[in-house]
Parts: structure tokens; sequence; C-alpha cells
């Protein structure tokens, strides 16, 4: 059984993607551990971490997968998006080309994700502003045009990092309590059209007395 | 409520504080309900009792009209409804397990009683069974027999390998060795309850039909013994692939399942390649029977001491065209066998006819008493999973585990063996012989039967163990478990198969290693089992904390669980390593 600290009221799965070497896996180390590591190896197949957070006096638990980037066609790869309400969209705002695969991993996510994943744009590295190769600007207009939030983070100086996981959380927990009005909860099991008649023999009523049966 | 009447039952329950309660029990949950008086409750019992065997004849009569999709036949039972909408789902795949299933050589009829149409099969026994047959099966509890619905129950495709391993040609083989109808008369289709119990009763439970393995001072003169390695891939497999397969090792394990269809010509070339896959300068003798008749070739000493032996070797070998126990080539090994009598031989446990090999014997001591594990480990870092049915090259003998002295033949040492050669029937013919599944080798680093199937990537040899109770949570004298090794080896495939079982992820070696620290640590770690093990262990802490929400950590591990199975079991090159 779980402690008090271990209990929530929803459990979202967020995924991580992006090229290899964004920063995908600083961000969740960032955001779970408040750790950075500068020389960070590449990711080995999935890494999990989760953290919980307050929304509306909810308490939200995260848990998000994260990837290496290049493995996208591994054997995991429905798995990974399956289940999953949230994706962050990571690239590096120094390297354009990672921006421009975003494209790719939107169309990845049409393939294997649900149609409704809240979706955010992360231009990751921020702290590197001499070398920026991708302006705010465009990445922002292209995240209207495409339906997705959109913040800049870095993990290296924490910039953003709780604002990012905590803008898609809560936009989750909205569309999730929202719907859960919506569908009235009179979808539950019950037996209804499922069910066998059973004929049952009128009650003779026997004169044996009704014993109850704890002593 | 529930989907399924069939899968329910019904009863009392003894230990409540309220009256006229019954309990439907299905296999995940049970609901007590509670009815106005005592007659009330025994009508409810009775109804719900004649619904499920209502429910079970539709199903058996809806069975029988095959081919035809499943329609909405039903008499309105509640149990129709999922078993329609299951049907339409996956018509194609139920259909094609029992095809699959029917034409493992006996299998079309029931293994206890022969009746025809068998529609259920005992799982880690490997037979086909009548309905009549697998409840008398299910009584003796699923330490002895693990029954299964072929038409209905879901299957995972590791129990379907094991399946097509065994079949009841091969199981009565063994425990239908030596018939004694004193003990027990024969079961018939017809038979009532009572025969057909006892006689079930006497095979596998007391294993009175079994043969004793041979003993050393019995005067015979066996002088060691092996077990006969399998080759990977499926034999259905095997078969589609028939002409394409060069290999001597993949004719050879065709030959045990392609039966009827072999030519004397075939077994020709089965022999040739054999001996050429033999070690080079090995003084072999091999016994080569065709259904042709009998044809001795290779060189050095050959032969059987005694009849006994002989038929012992008989009793093992797998004719090819045998039927119901009428071993055409088996009678001829063992005519031939006593006409070239000579001083020492070795037997090899699981040898198929007409490849039945008596073989000769000293000098191919010391030439296979290297073979303990290289070849194992070479083949098996290839690739995970089994039945990928490429070629695998032959070089030295690779055709049987080391040999042994006949002093050492115990069931379990047979069994331990067995499962580092993946033969299932073996293993088999050393669990009817009582061997312990988590026996410890003392003088292999204290590894049991599971670790060493392991070691062959057999995803059937593990499967088969695991269903005749070997457990995960043994230790060898390094303090590794089964999952450690697996991942020490890279086998996917097992991973997987492990940890459905459960297997626990966070168990320390005597390094204080778990499986994880050590995928992590291998050299170009292989991604799928760091995920796998990471997975696992992701969805054993979220258990710890279920939310309302139940558990969708658990549904996603069951998902990622079935893609590898499904992968390990039919694509396994998929699961290679780049």
């Amino acid at each position: 059984m779980g402690t008090k600290d271990d209990e929530y009221d929803y459990l979202f799965k967020v995924v991580l993607i992006g090229d290899s070497g964004v920063g995908k896996s600083n961000l969740l180390s960032r955001f779970t551990r408040n750790e950075f590591n500068l020389e960070s190896k590449s990711t080995i197949g999935v890494e999990f971490a989760t953290r919980s957070i307050q929304v509306n006096n909810k308490t939200i638990k995260a848990q998000i997968w994260d990837t290496a980037g290049q493995e996208r066609y591994r054997a995991i790869t429905s798995a990974y998006y399956r289940g999953a309400v949230g994706a962050l969209l990571v690239y590096d705002i120094a390297k354009h080309l990672t921006y421009e695969n975003v494209e790719r991993w939107l169309r990845e996510l049409r393939d294997h994700a649900d149609q409704n994943i809240v979706i955010m744009l992360v231009g990751n590295k921020s702290d590197l502003r001499h070398l920026r190769a991708v302006p705010t600007d465009e990445a922002k207009n292209f995240s209207e045009r495409n339906n997705l939030s959109f913040i800049e983070t870095s993990a290296l100086d924490s910039t953003n990092v709780e604002a990012a996981f905590h803008n898609i959380l809560t936009e989750i927990y909205k569309i999730v309590s929202q719907k859960q009005i919506r569908d009235s909860p009179d979808d539950d099991n019950s037996p209804s059209s499922n069910v066998q008649t059973i004929t049952v023999a009128p009650t003779v009523n026997s004169a044996q007395a009704k014993k109850p049966c704890c002593s | 409520m529930e989907e399924d009447l069939r899968l329910c039952t019904i009863r009392l329950p003894s230990d409540l504080d309220r009256r006229f309660c019954f309990e439907v029990l299905s296999p995940t949950r049970s609901h007590i309900l509670q009815a106005d008086s005592e007659e009330d409750c025994q009508t409810w019992v009775k109804a719900l009792n004649a619904s499920i065997s209502q429910a079970y004849k539709d199903t058996m009569h809806e069975s029988d009209k095959e081919s035809e999709e499943k329609s909405s036949t039903s008499s309105g039972a509640e149990s129709s409804q999922g078993d329609n909408s299951s049907a339409q789902a996956k018509p194609s795949k139920e259909k094609l397990r029992m095809e699959q299933l029917l034409v493992v050589p006996g299998n079309s009829n029931c293994c206890d009683c022969g009746a025809a149409e068998p529609r259920w099969a005992s799982i880690n026994l490997g037979v086909t069974l009548c309905i009549e047959c697998s409840g008398i099966h299910r009584s003796f509890g699923v330490h002895m027999s693990k029954v299964r619905s072929i038409t209905l129950d879901t299957w995972e495709p590791e129990n379907l390998k094991v399946m097509l391993e065994l079949g009841n040609e091969v199981v009565n083989r063994i425990y239908e060795a030596k018939v004694d109808e004193s003990i027990a008369a024969r079961a018939t289709p017809e038979c009532n309850r009572v025969v057909r119990e006892s006689w079930i009763r006497a095979k596998y439970v007391q294993k009175a039909f079994i043969k004793q393995l041979p003993g050393v001072n019995k005067g015979n003169k066996l002088r060691q013994w092996s077990v006969r390695k399998k080759t990977r891939g499926s034999p259905a497999r095997l078969l589609k692939k028939h002409s394409l397969e060069e290999t001597s090792a993949s004719k050879d394990s065709l030959s045990s399942r392609g039966g009827d269809s072999l030519s004397p010509s075939d077994s020709d070339d089965l022999t040739s390649g054999l001996l050429e896959g033999g070690a080079p300068g090995a003084r072999r003798a091999v016994l080569s029977v065709s259904n042709m008749g009998t044809r001795i070739s290779g060189s050095g000493s050959v032969g059987s001491s005694n009849s006994g032996a002989a038929s012992y070797v008989e009793g093992l070998s797998r004719s090819s065209s045998s039927g119901h126990g009428t071993s055409d080539s088996g009678n001829v090994t063992a005519t031939a066998a006593t006409s070239t009598v000579d001083i020492s031989t070795n037997i090899v446990f699981g040898e198929e006819s007409p490849l039945a090999r008596v073989a000769g014997l000293n000098k191919s001591l010391d030439l296979e008493s290297s073979d303990e594990s290289s070849p194992d480990f070479d083949e098996d870092s290839v690739g995970d999973g089994d039945g990928s049915g490429r070629g695998v090259a032959m070089d030295g003998d690779q055709f049987h585990t080391s040999w042994e002295d006949m002093s050492k033949l115990d069931p379990n040492l047979l069994l331990y063996k067995a499962s580092g050669a993946r033969n299932l029937g073996v293993m088999l013919e050393a669990l009817g012989n009582r061997a312990d599944p988590n026996w410890v080798n003392l003088e292999e680093e204290g590894r049991t039967p599971i670790m060493k199937a392991v070691q062959t990537g057999s995803l059937a040899a593990c499967e088969f163990l695991l269903l005749n109770n070997a457990k995960l949570d043994r230790r060898d004298k390094s303090g590794r478990t089964a999952l450690h090794h697996a991942t020490i080896l890279g086998h996917t495939g097992q991973v997987c198969q492990f940890l459905k079982r459960r297997a626990d992820v966070n168990a320390k070696d005597n390094q204080g290693k778990t499986p994880l620290d050590i995928a992590l640590e291998t050299e170009n770690a292989n991604a799928d089992i760091v995920t796998l093990l990471r997975l696992a262990k992701l969805t054993e802490e979220m258990k710890e904390s279920e939310g309302y929400m139940g558990n969708p950590g658990d549904d996603t591990f069951q998902d990622v669980c079935r893609d590898f199975t499904n992968m390990a079991s039919n694509n396994p090159e998929k699961l290679k390593r780049k």
C-alpha cells in the first residue's frame, strides 16, 4: 500500500520526443530530480521518471517517458505512445536541423499516438543565446499554425522547465476534467443488456425458521 | 457483470456472515450475491450452473461447424455475446492454432482415450484432449495439468511452441511406454468416468507406465549417455522451408515431423549430412534406418549390448513413420542392434530415428568434453528467441550434449542436460521420472534447469519448465537469477518471458547488481532489454501506489510484453541487435 505521499488524483503519461542531443533527458532530470548533466550519455532504450504536482488542488502524477531520439523505429515504438496524453516535442534552438525535423516528429505522433494528445513544442537550450539558429517568433508562428503550445526552456539554467511541464499537465487536466463532466458516470459495468433471465421458481415458504448463518 | 459464463464457477461460500449467499467466481473477479431465501439461493445456483453447461454445449456445437463464421446462433445465453465478439475479432488466429496443433503427430485424437477431434489441451504436458479427459485433468489440479481450450482460450505464443514440440505421440511414448492394464484399464472414448479417471491417474499421477531410466548395475553395458540437441526452429516452420534448408541439422529435425513424406533417399541424405557434421575423427558409427530397411554406415564399434538397452533406445527414439506406438524403424533398430553386439555402448536420449544412433565411444568422449557450453553460447549470441529458421552452421559435434558416465544418469541431471539441449521430449521424460524442475547443479555453478535452458535461447524450453513448476527466484552460486542470465546473454525473448511471470527485477547478485545494472554495463547495451527491465520496475513501483485511475502502467507493460513476445515468437530477427 502506498503512503500518503504516493497518492494522486490523476496519473498522466507524457512522452518526450525530438532528435537526439536536444536535451530531452536533461529536461526530464531537471524536472524530476533537479539535476543537470553536461556530459550525459545518449539514452539507452526508454527511461522513466515520475513527479507529482498540484493543479487546482488536485495531485497530478506525471509519468514521463524519455527515449533515445535515434531509436524511433525500435520494437517499443507503438508502446511508447500508447496511453500518452501529452507530448513534449523538443528541439535545440541552436541547431536548425532539429527544428526542421519537428514536422517528422509530428507525423510520427499522428501515426502512433492518440489523436487528442496534447502537444507542446519546446525550444530547449535557450541559454545558448549567442548560438541561436531558430528565432523564437518563427517557432511560435509554427506552433500557432499547428495548434501546439510553445515554450523555450533551458535545462541547464532551469529556465521555464517547471513551467513547461506545469503548463502541459494543466492543459491535460483541463481537458480530462471537462471530459469527465460530459461523460456522466453511467457507463459503469451494469449488467443491463448482457444478462440472461433466470427463471426463479416461486418461493415456497418453508416451515423452517431462517437461521442466521453466523453463530 | 461477467462476459463469459463459461469461465465462471458458482459456489456457496462457507465463511460468510450473511445467509443465502452464493458466489460467482470468474478468472478476474468474485461476486457475492445474496438471495432472499435458501430456496432462492439454490435455484439461482442451479440456474447458473445449467446456463454454464448450456453455454458449453453451444460452444461445442459452434466449434464443430468449423470454418463457418460463428454467427448469432446463440440461445440468448449471456456467454454467447463474448464468444461471438472474440470469434469475429480473430477467427483466423484460432483456426490457425487449431490447424497447427492438430498436425502434430498423434494430436488428432485425444491423448488419453483416443476420441476424435480433441478440442482441449494440457499445455504443460503438451497434449490434446477430449472434453471428458480434460475434465479429469482439471480435477487433479493445475500442478499436474494445465488445461486450456484450443478454441476458446487466449494462448500465449510460447504455450503454442511447447505444444508443437511435444504432441500426443511423443508424450505417449513416454507416459504409455509400458502400459500395464492390470493397474488401470485403458480409457476409451466411450468409457465411463471411473475408468477414465483411474487410467489418467495411473498414467500421469502415479506415472505407472513410464519406463524407468536404465540403471548402471542391471547387467547392461551402457557406459555413457547424452541428450540429443534440438535445432532451432519450430517443426512447422521447418516443414515449410523444407526445400530451402540445406544444413543437415534442419533436415534432421525435419525428419522427425516430416513423417510419411520422408523417402528413403531423403534418409540417405540425412545420414550423410549427419556424418559430415560429425566431429572429425570421431569413431562414431551411425546406425541408419530408412523405411527400406537397415543400413549401417560409418566405422567403429557399433551396437547395443543387450536387447534391454536396445529396446530402451527404441522407446525413446521418435520414429517418423510410426503411428500408435508401432515403431517400424524402431523395431528395425532393435533387431539390428542386437545382431551387432559390442562391448560398450552409449545411449542418446531423444534420438530421432531414422537416425537412431547407437554410437561408438571412447574416442568420442574427449572430443566432446569441450562441447559443454561453448557452442550454446556461440550459437545463441547471434540472435534472440528461437525459430528463426536460419541455417545453423554446424561445426564440430553439436548434435548432443557432452557424454556423461552412466553412473551419473539420474532424472535431475537428465532434465538439466535436456534443458541445455532444448529437447522437450527428453525433458518430459526426466520430469516423468520425477526430476526436480528446480534441481541445483552444483557442478555447474549451482544453476537450475531453467538457467541452462536460457543459454539455448529457446522460448519453448523455458516455457515448458515454467509450466512445470520451475521457479524464477532461484539463484546460482554467483547469486544470479534466470533473469540475470537472460540479460547477460542478451536474450530479449527470455527477458520478456520472465518479466511476464513477474520475475524479480530488483534481485541483486552477489556483486549487488540487478539485471538492469548488468544490462546497462554491457557493451552495446541492448536497448530493448533495458526498456523492458525499466518498464517492469516502473510498473512495480506504480502498483505500490495505485491511484484512483487504476494502473495504466500495468496495461502498457502487458502490451509491451505482448509485442515483444509476438516478436520473439514470430519474427525473432527483429529483436536482433544491430
